[in-house]
């Protein structure tokens, strides 16, 4: 926040006069001042000196939405400990909408004529961020960093708006959880808390961090796949899930069986490198797979279609629960009905689904955070610093 | 605003007509003064001013070496909150006239995204820009005519028919970006990218050219343009004054003569092209048509139209009073940005603002009637 001081200017004494009687008390009346050069925002004498903050940045994000808290978190602390010089002076509100993140972000940059870095922890912040950038004219004083590989960010990576994006693995996430989900429905693969299962058979892991990637101007061609670039790199990173289930399959047909997927705010790009994974999956496995979900973010309509799909008895479910107090009975409900359920992209760990498979959000803020100081020259204190682990 | 809708013509305080008649009787005289000082607009207008001076304050730079007056104030800053309210302030003119008819649309947003993807589809394919746009045009006022014939025709509640028309737009746009996959900027031609980005004297890098090569300058002249071509012709054009009748008292509208059915369709064609214009600029500002466009928004442009002086039950509001209900509402956005108001309490903020003006608003318009 600008530090309440005012002054006397030159034209400004009527202004001023009405400004202080609507503000009230909070703010301090341009007499009540000492005569001289106006104080700083910090005071640079006292008995401990903190680190000159030489960087400003701010972040984009959705308050409110846990998978973005926990990227904001990965930022802040990886700066705190890591990064002293670079101080975090706004947070703004994007609405995850490009438009609204373009006028938040025209607002803070007006503001704060010396921002020397801006990030974005969600899809639509970078491309909007990049817009008031540009329309400002501040392209390469300010450099921008965005989430995921989307079109409109790579169109910024690649015109230089947008420096780089720490981009996520959506088709890891739909491939492997149906494999997942047929081993664990015909025993080839064992939930690792289930004391029932026979315990020679390969146990899943419980958490899967699909991991990120930063897409950067050398880099960002190989994103403009529908898998954004991750089937074609599958075989080299990941050798040990293409490998998974190899030779075993269900005696009998299992083409009747379906596998049903349930994203949240599906309307975006962003899910469609999921949903290429799990119908890619589902080809190799000969089972059906079926993608849906709301396509605004609205938790009780995803509650509502997980409530209709335990009704159909699939054979496995995959949710990104939008909010997980909400979903938390409902996946619990599935359980109990037999239908194994796997979390992929946003995770309800208070519930009883078997496994979860994404991101680690809080990995990726800390990643964002190590580029843009990286990029920005900021001095690196304590590399080995420990950050608090992820919240659940 | 007044509450009373029962007769037309209305009070005379929410279209101008009466600083119109006090001019014509003795020139700019005090009794004129007073005659715009009871215009809905004036109240809205120092409304916009003690905000913009509270932020002004709030944001006056701490060191002289700094140029601006404030930050808040800052020709730039000026500059980013005039682009930034351009789709509002063109969606609120359709918006206004629909509502002074006594009815609402809430698929304003959903036919600015379908509009533009229409516009960028044709752009695609390789049609010349002016008839993209003029495709993205016709979308949105076709989708506008169906609103208005199944409300003015059919008989449809405008809740029913624009929620209908909300869904299947927005529905068309993620199929779309679904089966033929996201929309490349680099897919569109330059001179449509122009239109959302060029100042002045086309385009050039910033800060070259001053005020008038700032980006978008274009788009906020359309923007201007719009508003008060849509201000002057509801005052001012006499078969759209019919709207005002026809949201004051729909029956006696009818038996005056009034075709209501045929002015209520057009109303909504008109609010399908100003999303369609809306929807043509934003995927020229932004280079894409994306299935988030315009979302939500149609709820915030039905409240600054309020917020200006539009009554929900129709016979009142002005384009001018709903475009500074736009400024306002941005101004405290923005403001509350710059002074550093944590994202957490900028909505209670923005929403209690929004109770508070509206309420005071109509307090001095019941003590100005009772006076």
């Amino acid at each position: 926040m600008a530090p309440c001081t005012t002054r006397r200017r030159p034209g400004t004494i009527l202004v001023l006069a009405l400004g202080i009687a609507l503000l009230g008390p909070g703010c301090k009346r341009s007499e009540d001042l000492p005569s001289g050069p106006a104080e700083g925002a910090h005071p640079a004498s006292g008995p401990e000196i903190a680190p000159a903050k030489r960087f400003k940045v701010a972040l984009s994000t959705r308050p409110g939405q846990w998978n973005l808290e926990e990227r904001i978190r990965g930022y802040r602390e990886t700066f705190a400990n890591e990064y002293p010089e670079i101080e975090v002076v706004e947070e703004i509100d994007d609405e995850t909408k490009m438009e609204v993140g373009t006028r938040e972000a025209a607002a803070v940059l007006e503001a704060h004529p010396d921002l020397a870095g801006f990030a974005g922890v969600n899809g639509a912040s970078g491309p909007g961020i990049a817009r008031a950038v540009s329309d400002a004219g501040r392209q390469g004083k300010v450099i921008v960093l965005a989430m995921d590989g989307d079109s409109p960010v790579l169109d910024k990576i690649a015109d230089g708006t947008i420096l780089a994006s720490v981009a996520q693995r959506q088709y890891y996430m739909g491939y492997l959880g149906v494999k997942y989900l047929y081993g664990l429905r015909h025993r080839f693969l064992r939930d690792p808390d289930d004391p029932s299962a026979d315990p020679s058979i390969p146990a899943i892991e419980k958490t899967v961090d699909t991991g990120t990637i930063e897409v950067n101007r050398g880099n960002v061609d190989v994103f403009r796949t529908p898998s954004q670039g991750a089937k074609e790199e599958l075989p080299l990173r990941h050798p040990q899930w293409v490998k998974l289930l190899e030779g075993q399959r269900a005696p009998g047909s299992a083409a009747h069986e379906e596998y049903v997927a349930l994203g949240i705010s599906t309307g975006g790009e962003y899910w469609q490198a999921a949903a290429a994974g799990l119908n890619d999956a589902g080809r190799e496995l000969g089972v059906r797979t079926r993608f849906s979900g709301p396509e605004d973010h609205s938790p009780e309509k995803q509650a509502e279609e997980l409530d209709s799909a335990i009704a159909r008895k699939p054979a496995g479910i995959l949710i990104a629960p939008g909010n997980p107090s909400i979903l938390t009975p409902y996946i619990d409900r599935a359980i109990e009905h037999g239908i194994p359920v796997i979390c992929f992209d946003t995770d309800a760990p208070g519930s009883k689904r078997i496994a979860y498979i994404g991101t680690s959000n809080y990995e990726a803020g800390c990643m964002g955070a190590h580029i843009l100081a990286k990029a920005l020259g900021a001095r690196r204190v304590n590399p080995a610093a420990k950050t608090t682990p992820a919240k659940p | 605003m007044a509450d009373d809708h029962s007769a037309p013509p209305r009070d005379s305080t929410t279209t101008g007509e009466s600083s119109a008649v006090a001019e014509a009787g003795g020139g700019i005289t005090g009794a004129a003064l007073l005659n715009m000082a009871r215009l809905r607009e004036f109240a809205t207008l120092l409304i916009v001013i003690a905000v913009v001076i509270v932020f002004h304050v709030k944001t006056l730079p701490q060191t002289q070496s700094d140029p601006f007056p404030s930050v808040f104030l800052s020709p730039n800053n000026i500059q980013a909150m005039l682009r930034g309210i351009t789709t509002e302030a063109i969606l609120v003119v359709g918006m206004t006239i629909v509502i002074v008819g006594g009815a609402f649309d809430i698929s304003v947003g959903s036919i600015l995204a379908l509009s533009g993807l229409a516009c960028v589809f044709a752009l695609k394919c390789g049609l010349p820009t002016p008839i993209g746009v003029l495709i993205g045009l016709l979308t949105g006022s076709l989708c506008g005519l169906i609103n208005g014939l199944f409300v003015a025709r059919v008989g449809i509640s405008p809740l029913i028919a624009t929620m209908g028309m909300m869904m299947v737009a927005r529905g068309l746009v993620i199929c779309y970006i679904h089966a033929a996959g996201p929309v490349r900027s680099d897919d569109l031609p330059a001179s449509f990218a122009a239109i959302g980005k060029a100042g002045f004297y086309g385009v050039r890098p910033a800060g070259e050219g001053g005020f008038l090569n700032m980006q978008g300058f274009w788009v906020m002249v359309v923007t201007l343009a719009t508003v008060l071509v849509g201000d002057v012709l509801l005052r001012n054009l006499r078969w759209l004054r019919q709207v005002y009748y026809m949201g004051g008292n729909e029956k006696a509208a009818a038996l005056s003569g009034i075709n209501v059915a045929r002015v209520r369709t057009v109303t909504f064609v008109i609010t399908g092209l100003t999303a369609g214009l809306a929807g043509v600029l934003n995927s020229a500002r932004y280079g894409t048509a994306s299935y988030e466009a315009g979302q939500g928004i149609e709820l915030q442009v039905i409240a600054e139209c309020v917020i200006g002086g539009a009554s929900l039950v129709g016979g009142q509001g002005t384009v001018l009073g709903a475009f500074l209900g736009v400024v306002l509402v941005n101004c405290i956005k923005t403001g509350l940005t710059q002074t550093g108001v944590p994202p957490d309490w900028r909505f209670v903020i923005v929403g209690a603002a929004l109770v508070f003006f509206v309420t005071l608003d109509v307090l001095v318009a019941k003590r100005r009637r009772g006076a």
